[in-house]
């Protein structure tokens, strides 16, 4: 094992190797899903090229390269980094909660909602600066693109 | 030479007038200040701010973007002599000697100095473009679609292979990046492809969408994990401690000239970007340096030269993006993704068709870059406070901004799942280290080289040999291989070190 800056240690065996793998085989599912939906555009000829003809082509290709580099994965070092959930989940809530709110309840209820989420994301929680940052940015935010470039967005209510 | 003299002058004539002058600095310091804030690199700070210029005028559009262009390249470059957290690749190299010059208490030092490089080496650039950009545009007019495809291919291959990541994962994003591109409807047949049957997708995938995903979102998943960020003294920087010795600026001159001359080269070919300019001056300098030992402990060329090539090679790779239309790497494809939303299709026509907008942002360049050193020399104590902000202020903010600013752009919601979408992907791809740079650029090019690549074979009846015929093209496609078996070379290495490796294990095994 060779210790790396960052946390990052660099290894050799199979169990390490297999968040790499699935990775490729990911990129390798992606291309095939798309090479199944492209089969189904007009294909054409080469003189006259059919909506599928780029799509079949670059999607065989994505496959191709994705068991490539699988295959160089399994012959080289592999990295193991560090790795939370908690940033994952709680970035993702505050993103897609402030898609749900914004059009429905309002722009600052919007604001106040993903500021506090994404904050659960690393704690220690602290509530003065959270208060004092929603309160900043809800009032930027209006002042830039509501007020500033006539954005279509009220700040409270639809 | 008089011709250019007049065009120049119009040129300044429209990038002089007060609203465009504001619109330039306003660019600059915003550019500036979102890309000195830690763990902001270039390309997430120009696509966060993308969307405020959409409000503007193309050509003071333009002026802005290229005003944030700049600010953003100068202030991911603060980020990484004080910080040693580079925001971008080609600021990796500025790391090397500009971070142990901080350490020694030289850093206002070395942020004075990378100011002036960058400076130079982006004038220099730009006069060669005042010079070369319509030069290469009469000779692009005659390139017919078969050329296009084999300079875009070129393009693909070589930003995709000279990145430090493997070639193989490099490769494997610019394909997914040209599928991701096709998504919408087909220009040339009108059928819907990948949309499943959603009207939101079928003008495609939002490139703000994407890029904030790929740099802003996976940026903040990533730099919320790291543990703890070091931390800045602020006060340190003051006038005093920017004044460069005499054998400072003896050192800095000549490599800061090397640096402008490799940047401008490098960026001018497609697909080279500045990572291979600073990658390059900065050998260049440890060839030519009379003691190599120096390097990495805080010379005054190691930061001088890379920095000048970094600036003169993404000033020189606006020759291609403007003249041709084909960006040579992910911030440029970028920039043409918002020229095109203003309606402007960039291309050899550009400058004949509309004299006023190129002279107008060529001339702006320049007067950027002149706001840039003003504004910079008195601010750098000002810029490099902000590196003390701490990161649970600055997420939050960045959150916002990418919402709202992709939420801007088609004033929907679906955009803003799709962006989280592509942070969730982007963050998974750098876990793994697939680099994300390649696939943007493959998603511009995408719906292009499918056109080109189709009318060039419509116009042939099929024959794929229109694409050796045509000398150019021909010139391109051998280019794209040699590029290719360059990079197949340490794969070779690495797999002849792998067989070596195993027959010592069993050696060891034997014993």
């Amino acid at each position: 094992m060779v210790h790396l800056e960052n946390g990052i240690v660099m290894t050799n065996g199979l169990r390490p190797r297999l968040p790499d793998m699935i990775a490729c085989g990911g990129i390798g599912l992606f291309g095939a899903a798309a090479l199944v939906i492209a089969a189904g555009y007009d294909f054409g000829s080469l003189r006259r090229m059919g909506p599928g003809f780029f799509p079949v082509v670059t999607s065989m290709f994505i496959i191709v390269l994705a068991a490539a580099t699988a295959l160089e994965t399994w012959r080289g070092p592999v990295a193991i980094r560090a790795f939370k959930w908690r940033p994952i989940i709680f970035i993702s809530l505050a993103i897609l909660v402030w898609t749900q709110l914004v059009e429905r309840v309002g722009f600052a209820p919007a604001m106040a909602a993903m500021i506090f989420i994404s904050s659960l994301s690393k704690p220690p929680f602290r509530p003065i600066s959270l208060a004092l940052m929603t309160v900043f940015l809800t009032c930027a935010g209006w002042a830039i693109f509501i007020w500033g470039l006539g954005m279509p967005l009220t700040m409270f209510g639809r | 030479m008089m011709e250019t003299l007049s065009n120049l002058g119009l040129g300044f004539k429209t990038a002089l007038s007060f609203g465009n002058l504001a619109f330039c600095a306003l660019g600059v310091s915003l550019g500036t200040f979102v890309g000195v804030l830690p763990g902001i690199g270039a390309l997430a700070t120009i696509s966060m701010c993308l969307p405020l210029t959409f409000y503007l005028d193309p050509i003071a559009a333009m002026i802005m973007l290229a005003g944030i262009f700049y600010g953003a390249q100068y202030g991911s470059s603060t980020a990484s002599i004080l910080l040693n957290l580079p925001g971008s690749a080609p600021a990796a190299i500025t790391c090397l000697d500009g971070y142990p010059m901080a350490q020694q208490g030289r850093a206002g030092v070395a942020l004075l100095l990378t100011t002036i490089a960058s400076f130079i080496g982006g004038s220099f650039s730009i006069i060669l473009m005042i010079g070369f950009a319509p030069i290469l545009a009469d000779v692009a007019i005659s390139f017919s679609s078969a050329e296009y495809f084999a300079i875009m291919v070129l393009a693909l291959v070589a930003a995709s292979t000279l990145s430090n990541a493997s070639v193989l994962k490099g490769i494997t994003m610019v394909a997914v990046g040209l599928l991701l591109g096709l998504v919408g409807v087909d220009i040339s047949s009108g059928a819907p492809r990948f949309t499943f049957g959603m009207i939101d997708l079928s003008d495609g995938i939002s490139l703000v969408a994407l890029a904030m995903g790929l740099f802003g979102v996976a940026e903040i998943l990533a730099n919320l994990m790291r543990d703890e960020t070091p931390v800045v003294d602020a006060k340190s920087i003051t006038f005093r401690s920017m004044i460069p010795t005499r054998e400072d600026m003896r050192r800095f001159w000549p490599a800061t000239g090397r640096g402008s001359v490799i940047g401008a080269v490098v960026g001018m070919l497609p697909g080279t970007g500045p990572t291979i300019a600073t990658f390059i001056s900065y050998a260049t300098e440890k060839k030519v340096a009379r003691d190599p030992s120096i390097f990495g402990k805080g010379a005054i060329e190691g930061i001088a030269a890379p920095e000048a090539a970094n600036n003169s090679s993404v000033q020189a790779a606006f020759i291609p993006t403007l003249t041709l239309g084909i960006p040579g790497d992910a911030i440029m494809a970028v920039m043409l993704g918002g020229m095109l939303i203003h309606g402007i299709t960039p291309g050899p026509q550009l400058i004949n068709d509309n004299p006023v907008l190129f002279w107008g942002v060529v001339a702006s360049f320049w007067i950027g870059n002149i706001l840039l050193l003003i504004l910079n020399i008195p601010l750098i104590g000002l810029w490099v406070r902000l590196l003390t902000v701490p990161y649970h202020l600055l997420y939050p903010a960045m959150l916002f901004f990418i919402v709202i600013g992709v939420y801007s752009v088609h004033n929907s919601p679906f955009d803003v799942i799709m962006t989280l979408v592509f942070g969730l992907a982007g963050f998974a791809m750098m876990k793994f280290d697939f680099p994300a740079a390649p696939l943007l650029l493959g998603f511009v090019l995408g719906p292009l080289i499918e056109e080109h690549f189709r009318r060039a074979l419509m116009l042939s009846r099929g024959e794929l040999s229109v694409f050796i015929e045509r000398p150019v093209s021909l010139g391109f496609l051998i280019a794209t291989l040699i590029v290719l078996l360059m990079a197949i070379g340490p794969v070779r290495t690495l797999f002849g070190r792998l067989i070596r490796g195993r027959r010592s294990a069993k050696n060891n095994i034997n014993e």
